[in-house]
């Protein structure tokens, strides 16, 4: 079976794209209007909606970048995994209810939709739109360069195709997945990530216990090899320090009540009160499909650090090192199709979101009303949305999958968590509090990004996003309690009061 | 005090912190050094002690700050606040004291020679791994349990369809 270990895998993962393709066809017959596109026509059960939602967080940043901050770093990445528990009961005692309402009396489509309700902005509308289509450039880029990353590893160890370029893996992996965007909108894209889903937590739980006997000892043992080498790099704060893991708690804690791909998908459900069972759903399927994470980086870091494997090029390669040496070639080829399924869930999320931004939201905030026939003009966006983003992807010098995600990550919380999160629980907010929160958060990441170009690195490692954030939610706050309190909307008012 | 002017208040708090530490000289290995070994894919940490002794309080400041942050904001999406008020702070203080004691713990951990192993990792690792993790699912608990109490109850959701109702018809009336 070793000799095959290549075919596998590659089998594993064909199988796993083709099953994407014929759900996007399947999803393309239950697409009619662009509400079913953008979503799902607001009738999606417990188990679909708490699929999606974790499915979705977690992505190519965790399945690849996250092992490989793991083998880089130690322990410091793993704050990103332990704030879940804290960050999803954030997104869902702020937003399970309230955006879920809104939603519904509003009849919204997007995000920005709801923003634009609550602020009685249209400039609220704009600038929340521009956020998103920013940020889902960041990360999409980010999964595109996830899932190329792993094609060409899995490719280039096939000698009769060895000699693909990152640039036609980039081709391959984009084809398939706006194929099915394309196809299904937001229909395919919640019941792939149903199935994508399934297939991350079975991959997680064996590769920990494949993980766990790649090194003689299990875990204990990993810990001590670590411990022997550098103390701190197993300690609670990994290499990373206590104030630069500190920030990265912070963002990645408000960070998802900012996450239009995950946030969107708590007002897809039926019924509001399937709130109360999608969190724990999601957060449990979020935590084994962590396991992958930690377990892989650590035991990485350990075969090397023990001489059992040489050292590896670049971090990000630490997840499909470590799968096509120490997996069975069948559980690798599972872990793999899992590896793509973390990506694509998470890609197509963005890809939707962005889609409606294009042309929904920045058509209406400019012209007062959305485009005509705009189920067509989502398809073409989505296609160009995503070609854009392969190309952001390929000419990116950012080296690690991770800190491009990182940076599409805290482009979205910096942005939209005051807006949305805080916002949408506290009536006195002003619509110039959000626009000036949005602003800041764009302008001030943005700026770190080019700094850190220039190779600016804060002190203890603090990271820009944390800083921009913290800056816009304080703004937030302040220009609120500063400006006179604006009259709501009747409905939207009797919303908030509930 | 206002839960906004306290989540205000909380926010300046956090924004001294960090300001202290972008103007403070930060010691050589704040953020890792490249490893002695594996240069081109590792980090090393280096010494313990010396790059968090001078940073630790601001670190156990900052850290206490979020949590208070992050649980008063929880009740923001809460009904009527004052009815589980309790609840809050039984499980704000659980979660805080958890992260507190891994801070001490840590503190003991870097001087420590031989540091044993709890559930396979060090003592404050698994207190990071196991317990701030598993602290804040006690709000989970309380969404799950009492979420037609304290977040949505069915009067509510009865008065929201009502309003739904009236939408549809003045809609359909041509209003």
């Amino acid at each position: 079976m070793e000799e095959s270990r290549n075919l596998i895998v590659l089998v594993c993962v064909s199988l796993y794209m083709g099953s994407c393709v014929v759900i996007g066809l399947w999803a393309m017959r239950r697409t009619q209007s662009a509400s079913d596109f953008f979503m799902a026509g607001r009738d999606l059960g417990v188990m679909v909606t708490a699929m999606a939602v974790f499915s979705s967080t977690l992505s190519g940043f965790g399945f690849v970048g996250g092992p490989g901050l793991v083998y880089r770093m130690g322990m410091s990445s793993v704050w990103m995994v332990i704030c879940v528990s804290i960050g999803f009961c954030f997104s869902f005692y702020l937003l399970g209810k309230r955006l879920r309402l809104f939603a519904e009396i509003r009849k919204s489509v997007s995000l920005p939709d709801v923003v634009a309700a609550r602020y009685r902005s249209e400039l609220s509308r704009f600038l929340s739109s521009i956020a998103i289509v920013c940020g889902v450039m960041a990360y999409l880029a980010a999964q595109i360069k996830a899932m190329a990353t792993v094609l060409q590893d899995l490719v280039s160890r096939n000698s009769s195709i060895s000699d693909l370029s990152l640039e036609q893996c980039v081709a391959i992996s984009c084809a398939v997945l706006v194929f099915y965007c394309v196809t299904g909108g937001i229909v395919a894209s919640v019941y792939t990530d149903l199935f994508q889903g399934m297939i991350m937590v079975v991959a997680a739980i064996l590769v920990c216990f494949t993980a766990a006997g790649a090194v003689e000892g299990g875990f204990p043992e990993m810990s001590r090899t670590i411990m022997e080498d550098d103390p701190e790099a197993i300690g609670p704060w990994g290499t990373l320090g206590m104030l630069g893991c500190l920030s990265w708690y912070f963002l990645f804690v408000l960070g998802a009540s900012g996450q239009p791909h995950i946030i969107t998908k708590i007002m897809m459900n039926r019924r509001v009160t399937d709130a109360k069972y999608i969190l724990p759903v999601s957060l449990l399927g979020y935590a084994l499909s962590a396991l992958l994470w930690i377990s892989i980086g650590l035991a990485m870091r350990t075969l090397v650090l023990q001489g059992r494997h040489p050292e590896l090029a670049n971090a990000d390669a630490a997840a499909p090192a470590f799968l096509q040496s120490y997996a069975n070639p069948i559980l690798a080829g599972v872990v793999f199709a899992g590896l793509f399924a973390a990506i694509m869930s998470t890609a197509d999320g963005f890809l939707n979101v962005g889609a409606a931004a294009i042309v929904h939201d920045i058509p209406r905030s400019i012209r007062g009303r959305p485009l005509k026939r705009e189920l067509l003009w989502a398809r073409v966006a989505t296609v160009v949305l995503a070609l854009a983003a392969a190309a952001f992807s390929l000419s990116s010098p950012d080296k690690l999958v991770a800190l491009l995600g990182t940076f599409g990550w805290g482009t979205f919380a910096a942005a939209l968590v005051p807006v949305v999160a805080i916002g949408f629980n506290w009536k006195r907010a002003t619509a110039l509090a959000a626009n000036v929160a949005i602003i800041s958060g764009l302008t001030i990441n943005f700026g770190v990004l080019l700094l850190k170009r220039q190779g600016l690195v804060l002190p203890y490692s603090l990271s820009g996003e944390s800083v921009a954030l913290l800056v816009s939610l304080t703004l937030f706050f302040l220009i609120s309690l500063l400006s006179q309190p604006q009259p709501l909307d009747p409905d939207v008012e009797a919303v908030m009061e509930m | 005090m206002k839960l906004p002017l306290l989540l205000f208040a909380l926010l300046l708090g956090m924004c001294a912190i960090i300001g202290i530490a972008l103007l403070s000289e930060p010691p050589d290995n704040n953020h890792g050094v490249t490893h002695p070994r594996f240069a081109e894919s590792m980090l090393h940490g280096g010494d313990g002690r010396q790059r968090h002794e001078t940073v630790r309080w601001l670190g156990l400041s900052y850290g206490a700050l979020q949590i208070v942050f992050f649980v008063s904001c929880l009740v923001l999406g809460i009904r009527e606040p004052s009815r589980c008020k309790v609840a809050f702070v039984l499980c704000g203080v659980v979660y805080l004291a958890t992260f507190c004691l891994m801070v001490v713990a840590d503190r003991s951990y870097v001087v420590s020679e031989n540091p044993e192993l709890f559930l396979g990792f060090p003592l404050p690792t698994a207190m990071m791994l196991y317990g701030l993790s598993g602290a804040p699912l006690l709000f989970l608990l309380i969404y799950v349990v009492q979420f037609d109490r304290w977040i949505l109850n069915p009067e509510e959701l009865q008065r929201f369809e009502e309003l739904l109702r009236e939408k549809r018809e003045r809609k359909g009336s041509g209003q």
